[in-house]
C-alpha cells in the first residue's frame, strides 16, 4: 500500500501538527473542566467567542490590516469568552434567572451578534472574509504556518500554567474550601482556572469550530477517566486521546477532500469514548457484565452447596 | 492564658437573613470542644466564618491571640465529608499530601519529607495499607479518616472539624476519639461540630450550645443539662434525647 501524496503536502503537515497540538491542549485542560462540572461553561465560551472573532475581523479589516491573522482573532475570542463569563456570573448573582437559563441566553445572544457581524464582514468584502466561516465548523486544512505559531504559543502557555500550578489546580478542583483554608484562595485560582478553560477552548476554534469545540474539551477527558483513577495519568491520557484524534481526523479529512476536519475529529473522538466506555478494565460495560456473570455463578454454586440456605429458610 | 479561639460580636448573614447573630464565644486551649444545635443553627457557618470562608457582616475572630491573617497556619480544617466528590480521580495518599500544601505555599511541590509525613499520618489513622486506593473505594469511615490524616499533616494548633462522626462505623468512631485525645494531650485544641446529643458526654470536654445566637458554653458536666438542651432546640427536640446532666 502506498501512502497518498496528499499526506506529504506541506499544508497537510501544518494542519496535522496543529491539530495534534490542539487535541493535546484541549484534551488535557478539559479534564479540569469535567471535574469542576464546567463542561457546559466550555460550550458557552466557545459559542460566545464567535462574537469576539467576528468583531476583531471587522475592526482589523476596516483598519486595512490582515484580518486573517490568528493571534488578534484569538485574543478577541478570549475577551468575549471572558466577557460572557462575567455576564453569566452577574446574572447568576443578582437576578432570579437560573444559571442554566442565563448561560443559554448569553450563549445564543453572543453567537447571534457574531453571526450578524460575520454577514457585515462578508458584505463589506473585507479581504479573507470567506475565512470567517471556517470558525463555525472548523477547517484545519486552512491552517497556515503563522496560525501554527500561534497554536504553539498557546500550547506553551497551557503547559506552563499546568506545570506551575498543578498542585493548586488539584486541591482547588477537589476541595475549594479546603484549598482556601490552605491559603489558595478563589480570588486567584478562579481566574487562573478560567484562563486554562478559555485557552483550551479558543486554541481549537479554527480547526474544530465554535459549535463543536466543546466536544474536544469534554470527550478526551471522559474517555481517559475510564482507564485510570490518577489525576496526572488522566490528564496525560486525555491529552494523548485528543492528539491522536486530531491527527486521525486531519488524515481522514485530507483523504476525503470534502469532509470538514472539525466534525471528523469529533466523530473520531466519539469512537474513542465509546470504546473506552465499553472496554475499559474495571469500569467498562463489558468488565461490569463479566463481573456480574461471575458473581451470579458464584451465588449459584453457593446455593447448590447449601440446599437449606437462607433463601429457603426465609420461605 | 490565650484562648484558642476568641470570637467577639460575630454576625454572619446570607441574603440579609442572619445565620449567626452577635456571637461572643471563647474556647480555651487544650480542650475537645463540641458545638451542638439544631439544623440551621449556624454550626457549619461558624466554622466557615472562623476560616474566613464566608463574609462576616460584623465582628472579629482571634486565633491564639492573633488575627486570622497572622495565625491561619495554626488552623487545620476538616470539612464535611459530603462536601467533595468522592469519585474524583485521586488516591488516598495524594489527598493526605494536600495537608502539606499550605506550608509549601504557591508553586513549590511536596518532596520526600512531605511524603514521609503523609505515610506517618496515614499510619496514625490506620489507613496505611489503603494509601494507593482510589478514594471512591473507601467506606464512609475511611473517607473521614483520610480527611483527618490530611489535617494531621498541617501540624496545626487548632483543629476545626465539621461533623467528624457523621455516618462512620464503630471502628472509625473509636479511632477518631483516640485521635482527639492524642491531640489534646499534645496541647492542641479540637473544635467539632456535632449533631448527636447522645454522645456529647462521652466525646467532649466542653460543649457550646448554638442556635443562631450563642446560648451557653462550658464544661460538659456543668452545661450539658436538659434545660440548656431545651433552650437551644426548643420544640424541635426528639423524644429520644437522653436525660442529661
Amino acid at each position: 500500500m502506498t501512502i497518498p501524496a496528499v499526506l506529504f503536502n506541506y499544508s497537510f503537515i501544518v494542519a496535522a501538527v496543529g491539530s495534534v497540538l490542539i487535541g493535546l491542549v484541549s484534551g488535557a485542560l478539559g479534564v479540569f473542566a469535567i471535574l469542576r462540572k464546567q463542561s457546559l461553561l466550555g460550550d458557552v465560551i466557545s459559542h460566545t467567542s464567535f462574537f469576539g472573532i467576528s468583531a476583531v475581523f471587522l475592526l482589523v479589516g476596516i483598519g486595512g490590516g490582515n484580518a486573517r491573522n490568528l493571534l488578534p482573532l484569538l485574543i478577541g475570542a478570549i475577551l468575549s469568552g471572558v466577557l460572557s463569563m462575567l455576564v453569566v456570573n452577574h446574572v447568576n448573582e443578582y437576578s432570579r434567572i437560573g444559571k442554566d437559563t442565563g448561560m443559554a441566553m448569553v450563549l445564543s445572544v453572543f453567537f447571534g451578534i457574531g453571526a450578524v457581524l460575520m454577514r457585515v464582514v462578508q458584505d463589506l468584502r473585507i479581504s479573507g472574509s470567506a475565512g470567517l466561516d471556517t470558525f463555525i465548523y472548523g477547517n484545519a486544512a486552512a491552517m497556515t504556518r503563522l496560525d501554527l505559531q500561534v497554536i504553539v504559543l498557546f500550547t506553551a502557555v497551557a503547559a506552563l500554567l499546568l506545570g506551575l500550578f498543578w498542585k493548586e489546580f488539584t486541591v482547588f478542583t477537589f476541595n475549594p474550601e479546603y484549598a482556601h483554608s490552605q491559603g489558595f484562595t478563589a480570588r486567584y485560582l478562579e481566574p487562573l482556572m478560567l484562563a486554562i478553560l478559555v485557552i483550551g477552548v479558543v486554541i481549537g476554534l479554527q480547526a474544530v469550530g465554535v459549535i463543536l469545540m466543546v466536544s474536544l474539551i469534554v470527550a478526551p477527558g471522559l474517555a481517559a477517566r475510564q482507564w485510570t483513577h490518577h489525576l496526572g495519568r488522566t490528564t496525560v491520557l486525555a491529552g494523548l486521546f485528543g492528539a491522536a484524534s486530531g491527527f486521525t481526523g486531519t488524515v481522514i479529512s485530507a483523504l476525503a477532500r470534502d469532509l470538514p476536519t472539525g466534525p471528523v475529529i469529533v466523530l473520531v473522538l466519539v469512537a474513542v469514548v465509546a470504546f473506552s466506555l465499553l472496554f475499559a478494565p474495571g469500569k467498562g460495560v463489558v468488565a461490569l457484565l463479566l463481573l456480574r456473570a461471575r458473581q451470579r455463578k458464584q451465588a449459584r454454586e453457593k446455593a447448590t452447596e447449601q440446599p437449606n440456605g437462607p433463601g429457603l429458610a426465609a420461605g | 492564658m490565650v484562648y484558642a479561639l476568641d470570637i467577639q460580636d460575630l454576625t454572619v448573614a446570607y441574603h440579609e437573613n442572619p445565620v449567626l447573630w452577635d456571637l461572643d464565644l471563647t474556647i480555651p486551649q487544650g480542650m475537645i470542644q463540641g458545638i451542638v444545635g439544631p439544623n440551621g443553627a449556624g454550626k457549619t457557618t461558624l466554622i466557615k466564618a472562623i476560616l474566613n470562608l464566608v463574609p462576616r457582616a460584623a465582628g472579629q475572630v482571634e486565633i491564639l491571640g492573633k488575627s486570622y491573617a497572622e495565625n491561619k497556619h495554626l488552623l487545620a480544617y476538616v470539612p464535611q465529608r459530603s462536601s467533595v466528590d468522592w469519585d474524583f480521580p485521586i488516591t488516598v495518599f495524594n489527598v493526605v499530601l494536600m495537608g502539606s500544601y499550605g506550608r509549601l505555599g504557591w508553586i513549590r511541590r511536596p518532596g520526600k519529607k512531605e511524603r514521609r509525613e503523609a505515610v506517618e499520618a496515614l499510619e496514625r489513622v490506620g489507613l496505611a495499607d489503603l494509601a494507593h486506593r482510589q478514594i471512591s473505594q473507601l467506606s464512609g469511615g475511611q473517607q473521614q479518616r483520610t480527611f483527618l490524616a490530611r489535617a494531621l499533616m498541617e501540624q496545626a494548633m487548632v483543629y476545626l472539624m465539621d461533623e467528624p462522626f457523621q455516618g462512620v462505623d464503630a471502628k472509625t468512631e473509636r479511632a477518631i476519639v483516640a485521635l482527639l485525645k492524642d491531640l489534646r494531650s499534645d496541647g492542641k485544641t479540637v473544635i467539632a461540630v456535632h449533631h448527636d446529643l447522645q454522645t456529647v458526654e462521652s466525646y467532649f470536654d466542653r460543649v457550646t450550645f448554638l442556635n443562631v445566637k450563642h446560648i451557653v458554653s462550658g464544661p460538659v458536666a456543668e452545661v450539658f443539662t436538659e434545660e440548656n438542651i431545651h433552650r437551644t432546640y426548643g420544640g424541635m427536640i426528639d423524644a429520644d434525647v437522653p436525660k442529661a446532666g
